[in-house]
């Protein structure tokens, strides 16, 4: 028997699988064609005529809505960047504090050695003073060359440095400081021979001094020139003291004019 | 569930509420509060420091220091605020090296402000701020020391005590020895120790100069100067050693002596540089100028012979020689060894007023050297249209005109180098850099300088006026000079009252070393320069040769 035609549609509807009801949204509709951002600006440019900042709002525009950035902010590395930032922002402050603290100390130091230079530079200009050195030098039995003991010799290359060094070997005998100041009061007997032997590699007792000479050596004190002056005034054979040979008597001045007859009274003259 | 979410809201809440705490205290305390704790922050942490420049060192050609800042401290008190006085004064006397009595007066002064000493050195002064009394204070400042004492004070000169150059050098170099004073802005935490150091204005320290002396050749020259003082007694003295080649002074003394770190004990005659500032009559020093200017024109020779009598007319003038003689030949050369006034003046007539006139300004008097000391006398050169029928009777024997001693070597430098007049300078180099010199001029040929040194030799020869100077090896060159000074309650010129010198070179042949020894008013029987100054110069040209390695020659 063959069922009629619209209870057979009817039967058949019911054994069809029933397909879940579409939801009363609309369907997502794809939307009319976007025009791509980066083409934005340079219509904006070109159609307002706005320039530089216009871009820049566009392309910051562009860059808000980047997909690294997205990423970024919805992700959990911020957290780690911005923790880096803080912890090197107080890295940082520490350090600068601990920089300005060692300059105020490298302060204190410059101060301080500028201090200890001055008095160094102090002690090394009185220790340096010639009267302290020479009565030094006598102490350990030195004593100044006489001027007619010092040789000057011409140098050769070849045989000098040996000679040189032959004579650092031997040691000098140290002279008495009271033999040094009699002998250099005698006036005209100073030959090389009273060189040490320091002095020269090779002496040879040409010259003889005069009192001037010898008298010039200070005698060794630390005062030596005042003795000089007053002691080789009196001798005999001193280049100080006599009288010009041209000068006898004041009145006369034996170098100056002008004092007889109407000298002149002023510069002017 | 619920009890969990509720004790995360309380948690929230308590946090939430301490946060609202902090944000209102901060807003009260930065914003009611905040003016009053800037300021205070500002007066317990900021301080604001001037930073001393340290003035530039002043060194010998060897390096050795004759000039040294040093930092310092000048102490003061505020008296009102001390309680104790006494106990003070108790406390800070051992430590200033004061009289306790002393002390107690100042801290007693009714005043809000009182030195109690000024440049004291650093460290002095740190024991005594280390007490920490109320009402004491410390201003760093600069003390400027003379390591070396009397050694070229005229020429150093001192600084005042507000660090400023006072005479000398320190005077004269002023603005390179200075330097800029500083600022500093110092903020500093709790336990104060500083936390930011700002310097609005960076503090320039002065620039150090190297000087062209000799510490050795200056000492021994000071020492033959206190000789001849105390042999002559003269009114003063002064010495200089020069380079003739590069017009470089290598000493310059003067006596009396003055104690730079002591000058309020020193005269104002101890504090005189006479070199530069003591103008005078060179008498007979002079005659070697006169001669050159008639060779170098060519009007002479050192063999020309002249007729000399003992006495010679000029105007109204007589003018003789020192000693008596009858009329004799004497060559250019004798004239000058044996320091004929008849010949210099025969001489100065062969030049002619004009000629003479111009050859004294060529050879540089009448006007500075250019030496860098303050207060240079320029002297006085007589202009041509001064003079008198008169005056070539004594301005060719150097009576008329005033010169100062630096002149004198500067032109004796001139014969001695070969003819070229160069300014004489004591700086060598500022700051390190070595300063550049002037350039000379040449005033008279070589050939008529060795003309010169070579007649100047026979001043030291057996017929000289300084036969008795002699050292061993070396030759020497010189001329004395014996020159009457006016008597300034007459006018006319004294016959007590002289001033002798010397001005002499070694070795002639190529003098290295060139010395002058000036002495005002010698006395004790000896008033000449071959008796008084030729000796002294004896005895420094004595030390220096060898010093400083000039073969004999």
């Amino acid at each position: 028997m063959t069922p009629p035609a619209a209870s057979s549609a009817a039967r058949a509807a019911p054994l069809a699988p029933r397909r879940p009801i579409a939801p009363s949204r609309p369907r997502r509709v794809s939307g009319p064609l976007r025009v791509p951002a980066r083409n934005a600006p340079a219509r904006r440019a070109v159609a307002g005529g706005g320039g530089l900042v216009l871009g820049l709002l566009g392309w910051l525009e562009t860059l808000s809505s980047h997909r690294l950035l997205d990423r970024l902010i919805r992700g959990r590395m911020w957290i780690g960047i911005v923790a880096f930032a803080l912890i090197g922002i107080v890295t940082l402050q520490l350090g600068l504090l601990k920089l300005n603290s060692s300059i105020g100390r490298a302060l204190q130091t410059e101060s301080r050695l500028q201090r200890e230079n001055a008095a160094l530079s102090i002690e090394n200009s009185e220790l340096s003073g010639g009267g302290r050195v020479e009565s030094q030098a006598q102490r350990l039995g030195m004593r100044l060359t006489s001027v007619g003991g010092l040789q000057f010799h011409d140098s050769h290359a070849g045989s000098d440095v040996p000679q040189a060094a032959a004579a650092l070997k031997e040691t000098p005998k140290p002279v008495e400081a009271s033999e040094a100041t009699t002998s250099e009061a005698t006036t005209g007997e100073a030959t090389s021979s009273e060189t040490t032997g320091s002095e020269s590699a090779e002496s040879s007792p040409e010259s003889s001094s005069s009192a001037g000479g010898a008298g010039a050596e200070g005698a060794g004190t630390s005062s030596g020139a005042s003795s000089e002056g007053s002691g080789s005034s009196e001798s005999s054979t001193a280049p100080t003291g006599g009288e010009s040979r041209e000068a006898p008597a004041p009145a006369g001045a034996s170098e100056s004019s002008g004092e007889a007859g109407g000298g002149t009274a002023a510069p002017g003259g | 569930m619920a009890v969990v979410q509720s004790r995360i809201g309380a948690i929230f809440a308590a946090l939430f509420l301490l946060l609202c705490f902090a944000a209102v205290r901060t807003a009260y305390l930065g914003v009611f509060r905040g003016a009053a704790l800037r300021q205070a922050a500002s007066a317990q942490q900021t301080s604001d420091q001037t930073v001393t420049a340290q003035r530039g060192t002043i060194t010998d050609r060897n390096g050795v220091s004759l000039a040294v800042s040093e930092p310092a401290r000048d102490l003061a008190a505020d008296p009102y605020l001390l309680h104790d006085p006494l106990s003070v004064a108790q406390r800070l006397a051992p430590l200033l090296g004061m009289p306790q009595p002393v002390l107690l007066r100042k801290l007693s002064e009714r005043t809000g402000f009182v030195y109690l000493a000024r440049g004291v050195p650093a460290r002095q002064a740190e024991a005594v701020l280390k007490l920490k009394i109320e009402g004491i204070s410390g201003t760093p400042v600069m003390k400027r020391v003379y390591p070396r004492g009397t050694l070229a004070a005229q020429v150093i000169g001192q600084v005042g005590t507000e660090g400023q150059g006072l005479s000398g050098l320190e005077l004269s170099q002023e603005r390179v020895l200075h330097g800029r004073t500083g600022q500093r802005k110092v903020v500093s935490d709790a336990i104060g120790q500083p936390v930011s150091i700002t310097e609005p204005h960076q503090e320039v320290p002065g620039q150090p100069i190297s000087l062209t002396l000799d510490a050795n050749i200056q000492q021994r020259t000071e020492d033959v100067l206190a000789a001849v003082a105390q042999a002559f007694s003269p009114k003063d003295a002064t010495a200089i050693v020069m380079d003739p080649r590069s017009g470089a002074i290598l000493a310059l003394a003067n006596w009396p002596q003055a104690n730079a770190n002591e000058p309020g004990a020193a005269t104002p005659e101890a504090l005189r540089n006479r070199a530069v500032n003591f103008p005078y009559e060179p008498g007979s020093t002079f005659k070697a100028f006169t001669i050159s200017g008639a060779l170098q024109a060519g009007l002479i020779t050192p063999e020309s012979g002249f007729n000399i009598p003992d006495k010679i007319q000029v105007a109204d003038r007589t003018i003789h020689d020192d000693t008596e003689h009858g009329e004799e030949t004497l060559t250019t050369s004798q004239i000058l060894a044996r320091s004929s006034n008849v010949g210099a003046i025969e001489i100065g007539k062969l030049e002619g007023a004009t000629r003479f006139n111009s050859w004294v300004h060529r050879f540089g008097f009448g006007a500075p050297t250019g030496v860098e000391l303050p207060g240079e006398e320029p002297g006085v050169a007589l202009a041509l249209d001064h003079y008198s029928g008169s005056s070539m009777g004594n301005l060719p024997i150097g009576q008329g005109e005033l010169v100062t001693p630096m002149q004198m070597i500067t032109a004796y430098a001139a014969i001695a180098n070969g003819g070229i007049l160069r300014p004489p300078h004591l700086v060598t180099s500022v700051g390190g850099k070595a300063r550049q010199l002037p350039a000379g001029h040449r005033v008279i040929s070589a050939a008529t300088a060795g003309q010169v040194r070579h007649m100047l030799e026979g001043v030291l020869g057996a017929e000289g006026t300084a036969h008795e100077v002699s050292i061993p090896g070396y030759s020497l060159a010189g001329k004395t000079g014996t020159a009457s000074k006016i008597d300034p309650a007459t006018g006319e010129y004294s016959k007590t009252a002289y001033v002798a010198s010397f001005i002499g070179m070694a070795p002639v042949s190529d003098p290295r070393l060139l010395t002058a020894v000036v002495v005002d008013e010698p006395q004790n029987g000896s008033i000449y320069g071959g008796t008084v100054a030729a000796p002294a110069f004896g005895q420094i040209m004595s030390f220096a040769l060898p010093y400083l390695g000039i073969p004999p020659g």
